[in-house]
């Protein structure tokens, strides 16, 4: 049975917004907006988890919390049983050794006064910086490049001179470079054709084979999700709606919006494609969450309770969970 | 490094692709290249070669040496014996200028250089551990020395001190390292934000790393723009003090004393005013121009190949 | 509706790193029809960008438009000076969603004064004389987030652009592109970090300005499902050059390009976990040093000897509106067959 690498319980990280001086003293005019609200998530060691969301739905701020680029307002975050965050500085600094972080803006995440090869050297030169030579590190860049299918001549390039699809795969090499023991992969592959993006997939399943590695795999990509990830969850607005085994989640779908979610999954051949929901009403803020189900103004299936009472994450057998007031009966 | 990784590579690799970043010469020419596609950079970097050359080789440039005196010739127009004229005293305004270079370069480069230094220092640090004791300590420590009028805080410091060079560049350094400090801070303020600065904070770097090779590159831009113009100014007020009595004493060359005495004679001998004055202002333009073609020199996106 | 608004021919541009030529496009024809969509897609690093800043005239310093022409409404955009380009084309008749983010918004200003500053420009012409107010162009910047989906944007635009959200950045570009005022649109990428839902949205905002304001859109995507529901014509990429070109239910239906077909391969599709996903094996030739014939031989499970030499294939019609760079299609002529 596998183990839990990472155990995040009740998680929530807000970023506080106001007009100035006076609404920090007094509080007015401050806006909240709720990123993570209160998630709980088991990562198991050495599988993939996928998280899918809508855009804004706090994906990316609940990876960048993970390493407290973002300090959480409350809840843990257990790596290998110790809390993250209340890790001192230097704890901190080892924990972010072991584990390591994709960024989903791939040209952003690239320092713009470094050459590739520089930015893919720098991991490896902080850890084996003292055994060994330039030489040896340049080769180790070379073979990084070659293994997400880049030319090692891109390695004098600065990001500038990259394309989309080229910037995206430095950062990857860049997180593979010290085999992590656990990787946030924030849309690891958007901005690659499909070639390329299958071979970092084979890539990073090959070294999760051999060295181990888990990954929180965050992507809107459908299709990957379901191909690469051992469990899943669905966000909506800060909140986990549904999570499970991969594969139940996607056969049933218990959640309407994940309903939704893969109905609009576009498909190359026409003819396999099923009717699309479209999400019509209001779209909700995360400043002001609406009362009771936060997907409530967009649920084609609301009814009474959902306004009145917030439904909490019902268990529908084999590790599956939903939040929807529809399965509690 | 890791066998599964390894065993991609190919055999035959040539040992010029090893390399991670583009070699030193290739580059110097990419930089120059760049440098000299924008025409004022170029002329302001000949005119500051030119003035570092005249310092250091003053006395053999100048046709005479800064103190000789020909007092027959005294507040002599421009000839072929004195092609810029003599002052008061018959000293050749041509070689004081060449040896008032001196004065201007040391007091440019060493003024300039130490306060951006501190200044981007502390600022950098500030707007890195914004909101922290140390950022507010930094801050309270600009706005004391801003608080003070520049001119004013130079003078009551060399007169503490005591007019010498040193002191001069000591107390107009002094003055300054809040501003590039303001400049730098706020411009951290907004890189620390970047998504590269939180990829090196990720990987667990050290503070000192982030600061000295991810946040300090990239703030340097506006930071040059202003050592451009600083560095003029500096040349205008060691020129001040000295047109003060508290700068470089009499009878050493500096364009501030060569002013100075000039506007004592500007009835007499207009010469002995506009020389002087326009080594100045061609130093003023040449050093801003220089700045920007220093801030083209470090970034790459500018670089042309 | 089949004027053609934009004609590319031959276009061919070099990025001169020093020594090394850096070839980008290569020959690259097409021409788009108002109110088409053409969907580009193709190897990363194969020029769409490139394609896309040059049609907008864009390019960094660096690049040199070796020859071509780029016919916009009977005008060749090569040859206006830069100041024409800044008053009648960019921002104006043609507008692009840049694939990074850094070349449209500045991180020190707030979202509110970039996409201010974008609508002023676009009004500019139609408004000439009657100043609209400051209010009215909020209204419209905080309206044109609204359509593109983002909460709350009366108090979202204040924010500067690291508070938002990848996918919400991505969705200030294209509310500062989508006006109805333009003749051309170029999405690079615009979706990427969209999920499907809102993606099926903004896509249905495009092609509803395709449609109904005879927009022409030029659609760089790697997202085959999206480029199939969207386009009416797609053009494959590679190494710079296109290689397959013809409607979209063609060139998806029935792909005449070994490496369109490769493409297809890929897709993640049903396949299950542990099984291997097909990429193309091998990788993308550097461009300064493309091998001779077809650049695609060396990957290409079908090359033949012919593929090696000298001679690159050229675009061939192999059937009505579908056009494919592949040598055996040449020899075969006409002839009928698929490769999956
Ligand atoms: N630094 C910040 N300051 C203020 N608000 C922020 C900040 N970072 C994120 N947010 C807000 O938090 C919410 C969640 O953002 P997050 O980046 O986590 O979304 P996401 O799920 O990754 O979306 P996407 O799929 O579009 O990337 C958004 O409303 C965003 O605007
Ligand atoms: N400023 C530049 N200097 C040098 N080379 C460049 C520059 N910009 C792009 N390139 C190179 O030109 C080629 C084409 O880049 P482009 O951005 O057009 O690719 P793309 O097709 O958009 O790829 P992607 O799908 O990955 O975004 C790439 O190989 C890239 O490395
Ligand atoms: S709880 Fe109600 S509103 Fe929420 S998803 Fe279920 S049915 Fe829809
Ligand atoms: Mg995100
Ligand atoms: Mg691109």
């Amino acid at each position: 049975m596998a183990v839990d690498l990472i155990q995040i319980k009740n998680l929530k990280a807000y970023f506080f917004q106001g007009k100035g001086i006076l609404s920090k003293i007094f509080g007015q005019g401050l806006k909240i907006i709720h990123a993570v609200d209160g998630i709980n998530l088991n990562i198991k060691k050495g599988r993939t988890f996928g998280l899918v969301g809508e855009s804004g739905s706090g994906k990316s701020t609940l990876g960048n919390t993970i390493f407290r680029l973002v300090e959480p307002l409350e809840g843990e975050i257990l790596f290998q049983g110790s809390d993250v965050v209340k890790m001192n500085q230097t704890e901190l600094r080892k924990f972010r050794q072991k584990a390591q972080l994709i960024f989903q803006d791939q040209f952003g995440c690239l320092n713009p006064r470094m050459s590739s090869g520089q930015i893919i050297a720098e991991p490896l030169m902080m850890h084996h910086g003292q055994q060994k030579s330039q030489q040896e590190i340049a080769q180790d860049v070379a073979d990084l490049l070659r293994a997400v299918n880049l030319d090692p001549e891109a390695s004098v390039k600065f990001p500038h001179e990259l394309s989309g699809g080229q910037a995206r795969r430095i950062g990857v090499a860049r997180a593979i470079a010290l085999n992590p023991d656990f990787i946030v992969a924030d849309e690891p592959t958007s901005g690659l054709d499909i070639s390329t993006a299958a071979t970092i997939l084979n890539l990073m399943q090959d070294l999760q084979e051999k060295m181990d590695i888990t990954y929180l795999w965050i992507s809107h990509n459908m299709n990957q999700v379901r191909y690469m990830s051992d469990d899943m969850a669905v966000m909506y607005l800060g909140k986990v709606v549904e999570t499970g085994p991969t594969g139940e989640v996607f056969d049933q779908r218990a959640h309407p919006y994940t309903r939704a979610l893969i109905s609009a999954v576009p498909q190359v051949f026409p003819g396999k494609k099923k009717e699309t929901i479209f999400l019509e009403g209001e779209i909700p803020s995360p400043i002001n969450p609406p009362s009771g189900c936060r997907f409530r103004t967009r649920c084609p299936q609301v009814f009474k309770r959902c306004e009145e009472e917030e439904p909490p994450l019902i268990d529908l057998g084999g590790e599956h969970f939903c939040a929807c007031h529809l399965h509690d009966r | 490094m890791k066998t599964q990784i390894k065993n991609k590579s190919e055999t035959g690799e040539g040992p010029a692709l090893l390399s991670l970043k583009r070699k030193w010469p290739d580059k110097l020419r990419v930089i120059f290249r760049s440098v000299i596609k924008v025409k004022g950079a170029l002329w302001g970097g000949i005119f500051v070669l030119l003035m570092i050359l005249s310092a250091i080789g003053a006395q053999w440039i100048s046709p005479y040496g800064p103190n000789a005196q020909d007092i027959v010739n005294r507040f002599a127009g421009p000839s072929i014996k004195h092609l810029l004229g003599t002052d008061y005293l018959g000293r050749d305004i041509l070689s004081r200028i060449i040896y008032g270079s001196r004065i201007a370069v040391i007091v440019a480069f060493g003024a300039v250089s130490l306060s951006s230094i501190v200044g981007v220092f502390l600022g950098v640090m500030g707007g890195y551990n914004e909101g922290k004791k140390i950022d507010y300590f930094i801050i309270w420590l600009f706005d004391i020395v801003r608080s003070f009028p520049q001119i004013i805080l130079a003078l009551a410091i060399v007169a503490v001190m005591g007019p010498s060079l040193f002191n001069v560049v000591l107390a107009l350094a002094f003055t300054a390292f809040p501003f590039y400090g303001r400049v730098a801070r706020a411009q951290t303020l907004s890189v620390k934000e970047a998504d590269y600065v939180k990829a090196a904070e990720a990987m667990g770097l050290k503070p000192l790393t982030i600061i000295l090779r991810h946040i300090t590159p990239n703030i340097l831009a506006p930071v040059i723009v202003c050592l451009g113009m600083d560095m003029a100014t500096m040349i205008i007020w060691v020129s001040g003090l000295s047109f003060l009595g508290l700068g470089v004493r009499p009878p050493t060359a500096s364009w501030g004393t060569m002013l100075r005495n000039g506007y004592k004679y500007i009835q007499t001998s207009v010469w002995m005013l506009l020389w002087p004055a326009l080594a100045i202002a061609v130093a003023m333009i040449a050093f801003s121009l220089f700045s920007e073609g220093l801030r083209i020199a470090l970034d790459p996106k500018e670089w042309e190949r | 509706m089949s004027e053609p608004l934009l004609e590319v021919s031959n276009l061919t541009l070099n990025y001169n790193l020093g020594s090394r030529k850096i070839r980008a496009l290569d020959k690259v024809s097409f021409s788009l029809n108002r109110g088409e969509v053409l969907g580009v897609a193709g190897e990363s690093g194969c020029g769409k960008s490139t394609l896309g800043l040059a049609i907008i005239r864009l390019l960094p310093r660096v690049a040199e438009i070796k020859r071509g022409e780029i016919i916009f409404e009977g005008t060749d955009l090569l040859k206006l000076s830069e100041e024409q380009m800044d008053r009648n084309i960019r921002g104006r008749k043609v507008t692009m969603i840049f694939q990074n983010p850094q070349n449209a918004l500045n991180p020190v200003f707030r979202i509110e004064t970039q996409m201010m500053d974008i609508l002023r420009i676009q009004n500019k012409h139609k408004l000439s004389g009657t100043r609209k107010r400051r209010r009215d162009f909020k209204q419209e910047a905080i309206e044109r987030l609204k359509v593109t989906g983002i909460a709350d944007p009366e108090a979202r635009i204040s924010n500067y652009p690291f508070e938002f959200s990848g996918g919400m950045k991505q969705r200030v570009m294209i509310g500062m592109a989508l006006s109805s005022g333009t003749s051309l649109l170029l999405a690079d990428e615009a979706t990427t970090s969209l999920d499907v839902t809102i993606e099926a949205q903004i896509n249905r905002l495009i092609t509803d300005l395709a449609s109904q304001y005879g927009t022409s859109v030029l659609y760089i995507s790697h997202n085959l499902g999206v480029l199939s529901e969207v386009a009416d014509h797609i053009m494959i990429m590679y190494a710079g050059r296109v290689f397959e070109m013809g409607r979209t239910d063609d060139v998806f239906g029935s792909p005449r390009h070994p490496y369109s077909a490769a493409l297809l391969k890929s897709l993640p599709g049903r396949r299950t976990r542990r099984n291997r996903l097909l990429s193309i094996s091998g990788f993308v030739p550097p461009l300064d040093r493309l091998p001779p014939g077809c650049s695609f031989h060396p990957r290409c499970h079908f090359a033949k000897e012919m593929c090696r030499q000298k001679q690159t294939p050229p675009l061939i019609e192999v059937s009505k509106g579908h056009w494919s760079a592949c040598l055996l299609d040449q020899k075969r002529g006409r002839q009928k067959w698929q490769w999956i």
